[in-house]
């Protein structure tokens, strides 16, 4: 029997069938949609009507009666193209009945001089499992490519000369890779087995990250990238899944180079489509374009993005989704998100996630120094100030540089009336109040030296009261003010947009 | 016989300009299968029904720049259907008077039936299958091969919502939530292809 409850809302089911409902939301919908069939119902006819569903049913079977029949040639056959091969069979099952036997019973078996002991993960580049290499009396982690990318010429000869190259990265933050072996069924690296975990992992236990370690994480992370980069590598697929964080030690260590690459040339040439999660990708990249070295930048800036929030800034099923994203929204500031974090933070995550190329942030060692020099200032902020190229990025950035002059001006307008409107003890509370505040940029900070500090706070409540909403309507107004008297303002505190960055 | 290919080939040749070229593929890959399945639906075999779509497609292609969706004959595709059932009539007439040809007692059926009223509703239905294929096709890369797949099982297969929930390791709810965006898109998808469905007169002048 079908019945309505109180939780059902055919609003929040129009929501979800365009994808336009948060994460949170999303996932209690679906849960309530599990239990209850009058939703399922409602559902189903938002999306389309009995008609639909029987047409859709009839018209879209599979051809199974005639193989010679023409269906083939008319692309019918990329509805169902391979969908079976990549999702049904668990690829770990048939790398593990694929692997010769070992002497010895108690292992899994044998690959090239490695006896196989576990399985130690699945990912969908391949499976990872855990060997023993007796010559050199160590353990390590064999990966082992998936056997719908191992089928593919192109993809096997791919997977062997980004291996070789990524092997050549000699860095404290890339994974090394012992060997590669590419030319049997089962083609796979060798690399050092790590205990720890993988940054998703971490994000996924324990949502957002502190200050401190996502400046570290970043900070290696781009240092490992930079190391590429000076070899004229492209990662092509940073991530949190890709970054692992060494147990013991506090290091970060990044996996994967280049097999992005070998992975796009077995699916594409199967199904047109690109493999794995989209949602860190470049927008160059998620169209499929040629990338360099400034789309693993945008991809490290996503992973910012994830380790300050807790999930990735764009979701989309699809490369192209995320391209379409990308391009058309704007991403919410992290600060705006999790409350604990400084815009200068912020400022860093849109350096590196500008859609265009040349505006984005164009070197890994300088953002890596730059996240260093942050971390510093973090853990000493009165022995190390910070850093003065982020004192220019947060320049490069209108709206928080129009911030900083709506205080200015706001605390012009405070300085007339502020002996009339607070008593002494409102500014005990407004200063209490501002030392529990993130720290603010530089640009403010200085402007707080020079100006009363009890004032500061009252513009800095006012403003983070409804920041959100009313910023961008003042913005265009304020930047056309300040185009038109052709100056910063006020002229001794607020650097001058730069020009040529956002016309 | 392989006719399809250059047939195909040569009709894309026609025109020039790149972005009516387009328009012209998609209306080719709409009606050339949808041809070839009313020929076959009407008994004849594929050698056969090839060469229905091939005689067909070539003939549009001169007619179509001065077809005008004012000159009486309705809309493109009643018109289509029109040549696409009179040129298998003929085609089968032709076959019938060689003895070598086949000797299918369907033929005599067609033969004789060659004003059946339900050869509109043939028509119209594969023109609805056409049309679903050709959208899923056009749509199939803006969802994940999980969510697809649950659209083919659950909506395609008739497997049941919890047989395919388990078998992919979802929710319920996750589960219907997908198969319903797909379809969502589907008929969004199918819906402008039915209202683009005759060429415009630049494209057709072109051809």
């Amino acid at each position: 029997m079908v019945v309505k409850t109180i939780d059902c809302n055919r609003n929040r089911l129009r929501l979800l069938l365009s994808d336009d409902l948060d994460d949170a939301s999303r996932h209690e919908t679906e849960q309530h949609l599990g239990k209850c069939e009058f939703c399922q119902t409602t559902l189903l006819a938002l999306a389309g009507e009995r008609e639909w569903w029987e047409e859709a049913s009839r018209f879209l079977e599979r051809d199974n009666h005639d193989p010679n029949d023409q269906q083939q040639q008319f692309g019918h056959s990329t509805l169902w193209n391979d969908l079976q091969t990549e999702l049904d069979i668990p690829s770990t099952d048939f790398v593990l009945s694929h692997l010769p036997p070992s002497n010895n019973p108690a292992m899994l078996g044998r690959l090239g001089q490695y006896e196989i002991l576990e399985v130690i993960g699945q990912g969908g580049m391949g499976v990872v499992l855990k060997g023993y290499d007796g010559e050199l009396n160590r353990y390590v982690a064999v990966k082992v490519l998936s056997p719908h990318l191992a089928v593919n010429g192109a993809a096997r000869k791919r997977f062997a000369r980004e291996a070789q190259a990524a092997a050549a990265i000699v860095h404290p933050n890339v994974l090394a890779i012992h060997g590669v072996e590419s030319d049997t069924n089962l083609p796979y690296l060798v690399m050092p087995l790590v205990s720890g975990e993988t940054l998703q992992h971490r994000i996924d236990r324990e949502g957002p990250l502190d200050l401190k370690d996502i400046l570290r994480i970043a900070a290696q992370t781009a240092r490992a990238l930079s190391a590429a980069h000076a070899q004229g590598l492209v990662h092509r697929d940073v991530k949190p899944a890709n970054i692992l964080l060494d147990g013991s030690l506090d290091r970060v260590l990044l996996s994967d180079f280049g097999l992005a690459r070998a992975a796009d040339d077995a699916t594409l040439t199967h199904s047109g489509m690109i493999a794995g999660t989209p949602h860190y990708m470049s927008p160059e990249q998620a169209r499929g374009e040629t990338v360099d070295q400034r789309s693993d930048l945008f991809s490290l800036g996503s992973v910012i993005f994830a380790m300050s929030t807790g999930r990735p800034p764009f979701r989309a099923e699809t490369p192209l989704g995320i391209a379409k994203k990308v391009d058309s929204a704007k991403v919410r500031p992290i600060h705006g998100i999790n409350e604990g974090l400084p815009e200068w933070l912020e400022a860093i995550r849109s350096s590196l996630m500008n859609a265009s190329i040349e505006s984005r942030a164009q070197s890994a060692a300088d953002i890596a120094e730059l996240l260093e020099q942050c971390l510093a200032h973090v853990q000493q902020p009165k022995v190390t100030p910070l850093p003065d190229a982020l004192l220019r990025m947060v320049r490069r950035r209108p709206w928080l540089n129009v911030q900083v002059l709506m205080t200015g001006s706001v605390v012009c307008i405070a300085l007339l009336f502020a002996p009339l409107l607070l008593s002494p003890d409102d500014q005990s509370v407004t200063e209490k109040s501002l030392s529990e505040e993130p720290v603010n940029t530089e640009a403010e900070e200085e402007f707080v030296n020079n100006e009363s500090k009890t004032l500061e706070s009252v513009t800095n409540l006012d403003l983070n009261n409804d920041i959100d909403l009313k910023f961008r309507e003042f913005e265009s107004d304020l930047l056309e003010f300040e185009q038109q008297f052709n100056r910063p303002f006020p002229p001794n505190q607020i650097p001058s947009p730069e020009p040529n960055t956002h016309p | 016989m392989s006719g399809t290919p250059e047939t195909r080939s040569s009709l894309l040749a026609r025109v020039r300009n790149p972005r009516n070229g387009e328009a012209w593929v998609e209306f080719l890959s709409i009606y050339e299968p949808l041809i070839y399945r009313v020929a076959r639906r009407k008994g004849l075999q594929d050698a056969d029904a090839r060469e229905v779509t091939q005689d067909v497609l070539v003939t549009l292609a001169d007619v179509i720049p001065s077809w005008k969706p004012t000159s009486g004959s309705g809309s493109l595709r009643r018109w289509l259907f029109q040549v696409a059932r009179n040129r298998s009539i003929n085609l089968l007439k032709e076959k019938s008077r060689h003895p070598c040809g086949t000797g299918d007692s369907k033929v005599r059926y067609v033969l004789e039936n060659h004003s059946q009223p339900d050869d509109v509703e043939l028509f119209i239905e594969e023109y609805r299958r056409q049309l679903f294929r050709h959208a899923s096709v056009k749509i199939r890369n803006e969802f994940s091969n999980k969510t697809w797949l649950v659209f083919l099982r659950t909506s395609i297969d008739g497997h049941s919502v919890s047989d395919v929930a388990h078998g992919l390791d979802m929710s319920i709810g996750a589960v219907y939530t997908a198969r319903s965006r797909v379809l969502a898109r589907l008929k969004m998808a199918v819906e402008e292809l039915d209202q683009q469905d005759v060429l415009d007169a630049q494209t057709r002048e072109e051809i």
